[in-house]
Formats: C-alpha cells, sequence, structure tokens
C-alpha cells in the first residue's frame, strides 16, 4: 500500500482545516474555476482524470491518522469524476455558476471521499471547469498544475516522472542538526513574539449566527492591469509585487475604520518554491511562509508602508526567519492540531494573528491548455480574520478573489473595502 | 561563478532541459517570477558577498547569467 507523510507546510494547512471546521465550515477546501471559450468532452476528460489516479495515487488518496501524525493512503474505494451542473437555457451563466460555487463552498453535502474532485458548469457555448482541492495535498500553485494536468495534452508519464522526485517537499522537511534545529526554533518564537507587539487589528463584526462563505471577484481589465504591475514594479521593485497588494489591502482598511490605537495589521503570506513552469511536483504544499506587519501610524503614509514593507521582507529573509519559521512548522507537526493552531495562529489576547488571508500566485501558465476566457480562485477562512483576498493574473488581466463570512461584513463596508482597494492599485491614495 | 549560479538556477528556480541551459540563456523567458528574482538576489548577496541596491535590481540586468555575472564584478 503506498503511503505519504505530510510535510510541514501540508500539516500547517490541515491545521487550518481543524479551524475551519471548529468554525463550523466544511475544511480547507479551495477552488480554482476557469472559464473556458469551448466546450470540454466529457468522457475524454473522465478518461484522463482516471489515468492520473492511476498513475498518481495521490489524485485519489485518503488521509489516515496515526496519533499525531497524518499520511496519505491509496485508496481503491473512490474514484474521482467529473460532476455536471447544466445551466438552463433562460439563465444567465455568471448567476448560475455563482449559486453553484457558492453551494460548493459551503454545503457539505458537496462533498465526496476524494481529496480532489472535478465540477463542469455547462451552458449552451461554454463550460467553466471548477478544481475542487483539499488544501493538505497541495497549494494554489500545484492547483493549477494539476489542472494543466487534467486538462492539457501533456504527456502524463513525463509528469508522472518529475512528481516522484518531489525536491521541495525534502526541502521544506529537511532534518537540520539539532543544535541548528534548537536555534531556529528560539529565534522562529522571538519572531512569533516580535510579531505579537502589534495587537492585530480584526475589521469585521463576528455575528454569532452561524455564517455562510459568500464570494465576490475584482476583474482588471489589461490596461488597469499593466498601470497595477507597473507601479508594483515602481514603488515595491520586481521582488515585491505581492507586498504591493498587501500594502493596498491595508490602507483600504485602514480608510475604512482608522480609529483602533496601538494596533496594526499582520498578513501571512506564502512563497511558491516550485521552479518556474515545471509540470511538477504537483504535490505537496511547496511554501515557504513569511509575514507582513505594520502599524495604523505606518500604513497611513502610503510611500512609508511601501518601503516599511520592502524593508521588513528582505530583512527577514536574509536572516533566514522565514527559515526558522518552518522549524516551529516542523515541531508543531508533533502536536496536536488544536495545539498547533494556539501556537501559530493566536496572538496573546487569543485573537487571530491574520488581519486577513492573503495568496498571490503571478500569471497562470496556460501553454497547451483550451482557450481560457477567465479564471478565479476560491477559499474559505476561519471567522477570524473572516474575509481573504486570492490574487491572479490570466491573459495580463488581474482578478481579485474576495472570499468572507457574509454575516460579518456588511454590504457598504465591503463595497468601501473593494472600491479603497481599486482607488490604491491604481496609484490614487484612498485615505 | 557562472558554474554556481547556472547550478542554483537550475536547481531551485527554473525547469530546464540542462542540454538548453547556458549563460545566455533568457531567465525570463523560463518563467522566472518576481519570488524567483528575490530568492535569486539573496542567493547573489550570500554567496559572492555584494550587496544588490533595491533600485538596480531590473530585468535588464537579471537577464541571464552572462549580465548576472557582470553585475556581480562591477559590484565587487
Amino acid at each position: 500500500m503506498k503511503m505519504v507523510e505530510l510535510n510541514s507546510a501540508d500539516q500547517f494547512t490541515l491545521m487550518l482545516d481543524y479551524a475551519l471546521q471548529q468554525d463550523g465550515l466544511l475544511g480547507n477546501y479551495c477552488m480554482l474555476a476557469l472559464e473556458l471559450e469551448a466546450k470540454l468532452n466529457l468522457a475524454e476528460l473522465n478518461t484522463r482524470l482516471q489515468d492520473l489516479a492511476s498513475k498518481l495515487f495521490l489524485t485519489n488518496a485518503k488521509l489516515i491518522q496515526k496519533n499525531n501524525k497524518y499520511i496519505w493512503q491509496s485508496n481503491s474505494e473512490s474514484m474521482c469524476k467529473v460532476k455536471q451542473y447544466v445551466c438552463p437555457k433562460q439563465q444567465d451563466l455568471a448567476a448560475f455558476s455563482q449559486t453553484i460555487l457558492t453551494r460548493l463552498l459551503s454545503d457539505s453535502t458537496t462533498l465526496t471521499q476524494s481529496p480532489i474532485e472535478v465540477h463542469v458548469i455547462e451552458s449552451q457555448e461554454n463550460n467553466i471547469f471548477i478544481l475542487r482541492w483539499y488544501h493538505p495535498l497541495t497549494d494554489a500553485k500545484g492547483a493549477e498544475l494539476l489542472a494543466r494536468a487534467i486538462l492539457g495534452k501533456q504527456d502524463l508519464d513525463l509528469i508522472v516522472i518529475n512528481e516522484s522526485a518531489p525536491k521541495y517537499t525534502g526541502y521544506l522537511n529537511k532534518i537540520q542538526t539539532w543544535p541548528q534545529y534548537i536555534t531556529n526554533i528560539y529565534r522562529s518564537l522571538m519572531h512569533i513574539r516580535q510579531l505579537n507587539k502589534i495587537k492585530t487589528h480584526q475589521i469585521c463584526n463576528n455575528s454569532a449566527t452561524q455564517s455562510q462563505m459568500q464570494y465576490q471577484v475584482l476583474h482588471f481589465d489589461s490596461i488597469a492591469s499593466l498601470r497595477i504591475n507597473q507601479l508594483a514594479v515602481k514603488y515595491m521593485g520586481i521582488t515585491g509585487i505581492a507586498l504591493y497588494y498587501i500594502a493596498g489591502i491595508m490602507r483600504a482598511f485602514y480608510a475604512v475604520n482608522p480609529d483602533f490605537i496601538n494596533q496594526g495589521f499582520c498578513v501571512p503570506y506564502a512563497v511558491n518554491m516550485r521552479k518556474a513552469k515545471a509540470p511538477a511536483p504537483i504535490f505537496g504544499n511547496q511554501l515557504s511562509f513569511l509575514f507582513a506587519q505594520a502599524d495604523h501610524a505606518t500604513i497611513a503614509n502610503r510611500e512609508a508602508l511601501f518601503s516599511h514593507l520592502k524593508s521588513q521582507n528582505k530583512m527577514t529573509i536574509s536572516k533566514k526567519l522565514d527559515l526558522a519559521f518552518r522549524s516551529v512548522m516542523h515541531l508543531a507537526k508533533k502536536l496536536s492540531l488544536k495545539r498547533y493552531a494556539k501556537l501559530v495562529r493566536k496572538q496573546p489576547n487569543g485573537n487571530e494573528r491574520a488581519a486577513f488571508w492573503f495568496s498571490y500566485t503571478g500569471e497562470m501558465n496556460t501553454q497547451d491548455l483550451p482557450a481560457i476566457k477567465n479564471m478565479f480562485q476560491l477559499s474559505p477562512v476561519t471567522r477570524q480574520p473572516s474575509i481573504a483576498f486570492l490574487v491572479s493574473q490570466l491573459n495580463q488581466e488581474i482578478n481579485i478573489s474576495i472570499c468572507y463570512h457574509k454575516n460579518d461584513f456588511s454590504e457598504s463596508m465591503l463595497n468601501a473595502i473593494k472600491h479603497n482597494l481599486h482607488q490604491e492599485l491604481l496609484g490614487e491614495s484612498c485615505i | 561563478m557562472k558554474e554556481k549560479l547556472q547550478q542554483f538556477i537550475q536547481d531551485e528556480l527554473i525547469f530546464v532541459d540542462a542540454n538548453q541551459f547556458d549563460s545566455s540563456t533568457d531567465l525570463f523567458a523560463h518563467g522566472l517570477d518576481s519570488m524567483g528574482i528575490m530568492r535569486l538576489v539573496l542567493f547573489i548577496e550570500e554567496e559572492f558577498q555584494v550587496q544588490l541596491p533595491d533600485a538596480e535590481v531590473v530585468p535588464e540586468k537579471l537577464q541571464n547569467v552572462d549580465l548576472i555575472c557582470a553585475w556581480i564584478e562591477e559590484l565587487s
């Protein structure tokens, strides 16, 4: 029987799965939605999916627990099949797909046993391909590679060969000498202590009632996207594109509610460790984690914020604090998910450290794929911070998916955040 | 220097056939992105003990291994 142990970044996302379930959600199930120009052949798609599952067992594996250890184990019981939804002739595809996607984000009856699911929404003219994936299995960039493997015409054996040597999984789990390990744990705990000096400003109003996930997509056309990319490079340099978005979101939030004294924003974000344009590794969260943090006084000044985030990022990497944080993640693998969550997510006051969840995957590689009109990603998010921003780019056009708890944000607050973010990204101050 | 850089880029940053990768290969054409550039910059600073000024980290200087080497030599 084939087995694979979760790496420390996988375990981090499994901890988030636990936290999401504690909040009454499905768990850490994310989605990648691709609106295609044309229709797919579903029979071919099912065959391709079955080929993939037969060659890469993780596509169809089940997660088992042994004490505090979690392992993927090959599974002969379930086989991922394409689930089809037909948009009625009289109904608008956008509205129909919003209903389906919202259901997939929240409704437990839609879940199968498989760690990946393929859903296809069919209209008269075209299809929307949806890949739902269980985050401990892979990350957002891995999901893109998985979608390429399913939809593309690449030789599956080539993917299998590259998948068989998941270099970065080894890198993430790399065993250090004891003195290195202990030093890194200490440095990382000091890093976390430093992060805790600023109380994280939680913008949402957590209501007592059960909530439902909802999403909206901010789309920027090619001209606006070009402008945003130019401004990101101008202010943050070519190494800090993701930070430009984080700064914009921080300021968009701040403008909505600037009255919190002695607080600030802390935003964990991940760096993809895969090689550019490599077809594999698809599986495993191949990530390193960083934090962007700023107090309110810094956030109020646009250029000071840019400069602060940039130097903070450089300092973190040059002092290898991201690597040190990985040692804590490695240590936390030995803990229960509950204790792990407390160690890496919470501040001493019991609040979530993250002011919002953030992901940036850059431009999607569409080589050898059927023509795609539009793309976006969806993610569940815990009740604190209650909102996630997922930034992606397709054909040089930027999409920002905003996933949030419907009852925790009024429509006016959400509209104000979107309006502010739009202004900030296009270079106008919203404060 | 050239060999060390090529090895790092090939091992860690871009997916390319060793036979098709030399010091003039366009790294951006092979998908080198902002996070990859950051890792490359930090590797250069640590490995070759130079400080790359932020304002000068532009695609024109990082296009290929030859250009990167010339820049490092200039700064050394």
